[in-house]
């Protein structure tokens, strides 16, 4: 387990540390924290769900393994998104900063991203699928309902999570960006991930 | 037991699989790879249909993970202990004490209600309804005693307490980080999970009920059918009551 939690740390905190440069080396650096903390996070709030679908789906799961087995996923997770890093930091060094005018690049450099971990997330859970279904010798049906069971649950912790820590990004508009904007209600009046999201499906 | 999702053949294959070499089954190809490390795999689980013994069910009252082990992976061992000789006093008990403990922490984060309020939900909604099952049964001639009845009607309200209890964190932390008590998402989103968790606990349900090795089976699994809607629709106006409907 230990392992896996310092891989968890060491890949996510490089992918940080590449997105925060959106903002500038400040944000950068606090990402070096954060970005682990958020995954770490996710995976604590979310492991007593993971046992519990687990459960239902592959007969003898135990508290520990399911544990173990989702540090993995994650740590696979960080991983490839750290060997995105290079990309994500030229993107963040190069891209044409928010101005007076408007957004310019800004929403490429966060639409890139957020394409980045979806796309890590699927890879990464595809091939625990298939080695989960091996190892525990049931169906690959089976095991990518667990995992899509695990998805789900990350998505709606880890969302809420991420809102609450924002900024990773952040435009250099806003100078003097705070470590964690917390309760913090948008100008627009929203107060966290899910309402951004029901915003953003209804004026896409 | 053959059962109709083929669980009970996965969980077959997976104790021949047990003993060859780690990830060789489902390799394309037939190639033999080394496997990924122990700690990663599951470890094997006892037999599929043995019923749950005593020892089991004391440890499962004391230890929450073992209690997600028995009730929610288990359900071919519950419909061993619901259909042995023996009256499953024991099952009964513990999967009792789940629906009634194991909600607390959900009702105790939640934003609406009170900390006995899922708790009430679920097991309260299950009192008012197994009386109509049981005389029903009997009245149409099943022979299944009261114990074994509410045994695995209990067993939606235990399933829902635990998917409670593993949302509570969750939960928590989405009050904790929204606006405040009086957020509406927080209440929404406890809304769902808790029919979320209704849900899986009709699905536990329905699992246990299909592994059932009784001469009734088919007349058991049909009456609990039949009386879903009821349980239903009583769970619903008891959410209101509460004021968890909103």
């Amino acid at each position: 387990m230990l392992p896996n939690l310092a891989r968890i740390a060491a890949w996510s905190a490089v992918y940080g540390y590449a997105i925060g440069h959106v903002h500038g080396p400040v944000v950068a650096a606090r990402n070096l924290a954060k970005f682990p903390l958020l995954i770490l996070v996710t995976a604590t709030l979310c492991a007593l769900s993971f046992h519990a679908f687990t459960a239902v789906l592959v007969r003898g799961a135990r508290l520990g393994d399911v544990v173990r087995l989702s540090l993995a996923t994650y740590a696979d997770i960080a991983l490839l998104l750290a060997s995105l890093a290079p990309v994500s930091l030229f993107l963040s060094l190069t891209h044409e900063p928010p101005g007076p005018e408007g957004l310019a690049e800004y929403p490429l450099v966060l639409g890139v991203n957020v394409a980045f971990i979806a796309v890590c997330g699927a890879l990464a859970l595809a091939r625990r699928t298939l080695r989960f279904a091996a190892e525990q010798a049931i169906s690959r049906r089976r095991a990518a309902a667990v995992l899509a069971c695990w998805l789900a649950t990350s998505l709606f912790a880890g969302g809420q999570c991420a809102w609450y820590m924002r900024p990773f990004f952040g435009r250099r508009t806003e100078p003097d960006p705070p470590f964690m904007r917390g309760r913090d209600v948008e100008a627009d009046g929203i107060s966290n991930f899910y309402e951004a999201v029901w915003e953003l499906c209804l004026r896409p | 037991m053959a059962t109709s999702d083929g669980s009970e053949g996965d969980e077959g294959a997976r104790g021949a699989a047990s003993g060859a070499t780690g990830g060789t089954a489902g390799d394309p190809g037939g190639r033999r790879r080394t496997g990924p490390p122990k700690s990663e795999v599951l470890r094997p689980a006892p037999a599929a249909d043995a019923p749950i013994r005593r020892d089991e069910l004391l440890s499962g009252a004391l230890r929450p993970d073992l209690l997600v082990t028995h009730v929610l992976g288990s359900p071919g061992r519950i419909a061993a202990n619901l259909s042995a000789a023996t009256p499953p006093w024991g099952l009964f008990a513990l999967l009792l004490f789940t629906s009634l403990a194991a909600s607390v922490p959900f009702g105790a984060v939640a934003p609406v209600g009170e900390v006995w309020s899922a708790c009430g939900l679920y097991a309260g909604t299950l009192l008012l309804c197994i009386p109509s099952l049981y005389v029903v049964q009997q009245f149409i001639g099943i022979g299944i005693s009261f114990e074994r009845t509410a045994g695995a009607a209990f067993v939606i309200s235990a399933a829902a307490a635990l998917f409670c209890l593993a949302f509570a964190p969750v939960l928590w932390f989405l009050c904790a980080t929204s606006d405040g008590p009086g957020d509406g998402t927080g209440a929404t989103v406890m809304r769902g999970m808790l029919v979320v968790a209704g849900l899986m606990g009709v699905l536990q349900l329905g699992r246990c009920l299909s592994r059932l090795r009784s001469a009734d089976t088919g007349g058991v699994q049909g009456t609990f059918l039949l009386w879903m809607p009821l349980l239903l629709w009583i769970g619903w106006r008891m959410a209101d009551v509460m004021g968890l409907r909103g």
